[in-house]
């Protein structure tokens, strides 16, 4: 007979580290948003796909492979007598990864998440994010099977991200919610998803996603700007967390990635885009003329 | 040798010679049902004997639940059971304890009488046994962990010992849904937290074991010689199936077990190829009693006793809206491979906008490739419009239902989930077999009492918990349901070849009975007893019957 999953159920410490809940119909982008969260993010997060019923699998679409798949399979609450859901959050606890993402199914309901999620010893739900196809919004809302989950997926997030539409805001989704944004198809994610997996030098975690304690702004470097200036202003700002982008010399193009702890500035990157992204924390203006 | 078996009566459920008085069996298999004088062309050319110990019994095929969770069972079962409804059990009496004295009578009994690491007690309802309360299980024991599991399963109480066991404190609960610590108190999502505390122990292997043991005893004890496990792989698909062939294919086990993976754990993480060469492989490896064969379980929408069937409109009474297991496009696409493969596809089908998704999965799938006899089969079919029904048939579906949802639900739901006319119709099942659809009951154990004469009951009365017959124009003849847990359910399966009625050329399997549910009173069919069953000519007694 196999041996039962491992579990260790008797570890109650209750650290709080933040949960993120990605929701959203098939196809509106959430392995893709996970990927570059991966990406992007310098603390090693964990990712929990649940994606049961799916065909094509996101699980094996996740870059990295940092994540483990769980069925929750309906919502009757006796359906949850399974090993899984515990197993891999006491798992994830041991290997002491800094957040954890859940990339929920396509038919999960936004709010019944995050009431599950709420349950998950060790973590503290932080936000749940609904992404939306905007090209594909006006067919889904007028579907009578889906029509119903889509405006409960936007209505019980506490950020709406519009996805695969560049010209602006669907005005059906406005209409649906306020707290509707744009997920940038490329470049940097907005600052407000990043920190969310980062630990502070002391180790401990930042305060959740949920306050707008991190700022964001591209910026166009002086051409020619040496790679040693933008480090120094890096160093005599504190508050800056995380920069990346491109600085364009007389002969070549340098990819620049940096945090507090870290700097790195590769030539011959190709002039793949132009422009730094900063992040930075607290709500004060930074004073950007010494590299613009 | 041949056996015969003689009986006040014989039901074949054969229509071409529906009633009898013996049967003969060899090497498991029937030689022919009919009269000891009908049956001496075999007898005068083979030895044989004649068996009369059900002589004043009658004999109907072995029942069959096409769908059940053995798995689900395995938890529940090794619970001590304080229920307001008496229960049988093969390994005990459950008596009515019907107010809170004797609710904690019975809790104080069993706490001097085991000794269990955590006691659980299952079947708690405030309405007789009064509000539980931390204190209250307190002082049935202050030192031994306890939890009173409500009869909905979708809540339960802990003592303080049992928390402390648990390593649950004010601090670490603070800030959690539907925990109420004071209390003990954990329901729905809050559930799911005490759930993960409790599954080391409830998943443990003595108790899952002693859980599947007692199913077997249980399934025997329904009169069943052939059971369906509709969606292998619940829990854990490994684990479910080494315990499976551990535990059942043994000699002492009087049935087999139609095996039908569940899907979306099947093909997760597969090709649809390796999904397929899989199975193969596991209909390939079938033990005996344990088969896969090319069959699917798939999933529409939620779970009935949750309110989360999806509805077409005019939808729930408080505006709330059902979920989705499988998004359509995918059960869909689902649906298509598995139909193309040929395989025979079972759809969790709740409400009646699950039911048309369904029926559209399989309208696309006619379309495309069509094929005939396939068992495409609508599983539970809560609601279900008229309409749907017929086009139901007309696209060659088949419905196994849930028909206890009428008698344990119906009642409320119509005050409080759905509206009376919608509660009354739920299970409409005079409507399939009047449009001639291969219909069939089953319990979807551990949601029913597994139970076939119950179920039978349930069907022929449409009687509520209340007392209140609910649409009476759906109420199925005794024969009807007869053939909904023996013959039809059998082709639900897929194996109406060799079982489900008696016939020369299939498979002993019977089940004897201590009276004649076609002509007794209807409202007295729950009552027969079931004296015995037969497996493959082997004869398996209920003692106690």
């Amino acid at each position: 007979m196999p041996p039962l999953k491992t579990l260790n159920a008797f570890n109650t410490s209750l650290e709080g580290r933040p949960l993120t809940v990605i929701a959203g119909y098939l196809g509106a982008g959430k392995t893709t948003l996970i990927n570059r969260m991966l990406a992007e993010a310098e603390q090693p997060f964990a990712v929990i796909v649940n994606d049961l019923g799916a065909l094509a699998v996101d699980e094996a679409l996740i870059a990295g492979q940092q994540g483990a798949t769980l069925s929750l399979t309906n919502g009757c609450a006796c359906c949850q007598i399974s090993a899984d859901l515990a197993a891999q959050l006491a798992r994830l606890r041991q290997e002491k990864f800094s957040a954890l993402v859940f990339e929920a199914s396509g038919v999960a309901k936004a709010s019944r998440l995050a009431t599950l999620t709420s349950q998950a010893e060790g973590y503290a739900l932080a936000k749940v994010v609904t992404l939306v196809d905007g090209q594909d919004v006006p067919r889904l809302l007028a579907d009578t099977y889906l029509s119903p989950l889509i405006k409960e997926q936007i209505a019980a997030a506490d950020w709406v991200l519009q996805t695969k539409r560049s010209e602006g805001l669907h005005p059906s989704l406005a209409s649906l919610s306020t707290k509707v944004g744009q997920l940038p198809s490329s470049g940097p994610l907005p600052a407000a998803l990043a920190p969310a997996y980062r630990l502070d030098q002391s180790g401990r975690l930042e305060a959740g996603i949920k306050a707008p304690l991190f700022q964001h702004r591209v910026i166009f470097p002086k051409p020619d700007l040496a790679p040693g200036v933008l480090q120094t202003f890096i160093t005599d700002h504190p508050e800056i967390e995380r920069v990346k982008g491109w600085l364009v010399g007389p002969t070549d193009v340098v990819f620049v990635q940096a945090t507090r702890a870290h700097f790195q500035a590769q030539a011959g990157a190709g002039a793949q885009g132009q422009g730094l992204q900063f992040i930075w924390r607290g709500d004060s203006e930074l004073d950007f003329s010494a590299l613009t | 040798m041949i056996e015969v078996y003689v009986a006040k009566n014989i039901v074949t459920m054969n229509p071409s010679l529906p009633e009898a008085t013996a049967i003969a069996i060899r090497d498991g298999e029937i030689l022919e049902v009919g009269s000891l004088e009908s049956l001496s062309p075999w007898l005068i050319r083979d030895e044989y004997q004649i068996i009369e110990r059900f002589q004043d019994c009658v004999i109907v095929p072995g029942f069959i639940d096409p769908h059940l969770h053995p798995a689900m069972a395995a938890v529940i079962l090794p619970m001590h059971f304080i229920t307001a409804m008496p229960w049988t059990l093969p390994w005990c009496e459950v008596p009515a304890s019907l107010t809170p004295h004797a609710f904690d009578q019975e809790m104080q009994r069993i706490c001097a009488a085991v000794n269990d690491e955590i006691l659980i007690f299952w079947g708690h309802h405030d309405l007789w046994h009064g509000a539980m309360h931390r204190d209250r299980l307190d002082a049935i024991d202050a030192d031994r962990p306890i939890v009173a599991w409500n009869r909905s399963f979708h809540e339960l109480h802990m003592n303080s010992a049992c928390m402390a066991q648990l390593g649950m404190t004010e601090a670490s609960i603070s800030g959690r849904t539907q925990i109420d610590f004071e209390k003990g108190r954990f329901f729905e999502n809050g559930l799911a937290f005490a759930i993960q505390k409790l599954n080391p122990y409830i998943l443990s292997d003595t108790r899952f074991t002693l859980g599947l043991e007692r199913l077997k005893q249980v399934v025997h004890a329904g009169g069943h010689t052939t059971i369906g496990d509709m969606a292998v792989g619940l829990f854990d698909f490994e684990r479910e199936l080494a315990t499976a062939v551990a535990i059942f294919e043994r000699d002492d086990t009087p049935f087999r077990i139609e095996q039908v993976p569940h899907g979306a754990v099947i093909t997760h993480n597969r090709s649809f190829e390796q999904t397929q060469a899989l199975l193969s492989d596991l209909s390939a490896n079938s033990t005996h009693r344990l088969n896969f064969r090319a069959r699917i379980k798939l999933f529409s929408d939620g779970a009935f006793f949750s309110e989360l069937a999806q509805l077409l409109s005019p939808g729930y009474l408080d505006g709330h809206t059902g979920e989705w297991l499988t998004a359509p496009e995918v059960l869909h696409e689902h649906i298509l491979n598995f139909w193309q493969a040929g395989y025979q596809i079972h759809v969790h089908v709740t409400g009646d906008m699950g039911v048309e998704v369904a029926l559209d999965g399989l309208a696309k799938a006619q379309a495309e490739y069509p094929r005939l006899m396939h068992g495409f089969t609508l599983e539970h079919m809560g609601y279900a419009t008229p309409e749907q029904i017929e086009r139901a048939k007309a696209l060659g579906a088949s419905v196994s239902a849930n028909i206890y949802y009428l008698h344990e639900l119906s009642g409320r739901y119509a005050e409080l989930s759905v509206g009376y006319e919608r509660a009354a119709t739920m299970g409409r099942l005079k409507t399939c077999f009047d449009a001639g659809i291969t219909t069939a009951l089953h319990s979807d154990f551990t949601m029913a009492p597994a139970q076939p004469l119950l179920n039978m009951w349930v069907a022929v009365n449409r009687l509520n918990a209340q007392g209140d017959q609910m649409a009476p124009a759906e109420c199925l003849n005794p024969n009807q349901a007869l053939a909904a847990v023996t013959i039809n359910a059998a082709k639900i399966l897929g194996i109406e070849s060799f079982t489900g009625s008696l016939r020369a050329g299939k498979r002993g399997d019977l089940t004897v009975l201590s009276d004649n549910p076609l002509t007794v009173d209807p409202l007295r069919i729950r009552d027969i007893r079931v004296v015995a069953t037969v497996f493959e000519g082997r004869v398996a007694p209920i003692e106690n019957a």
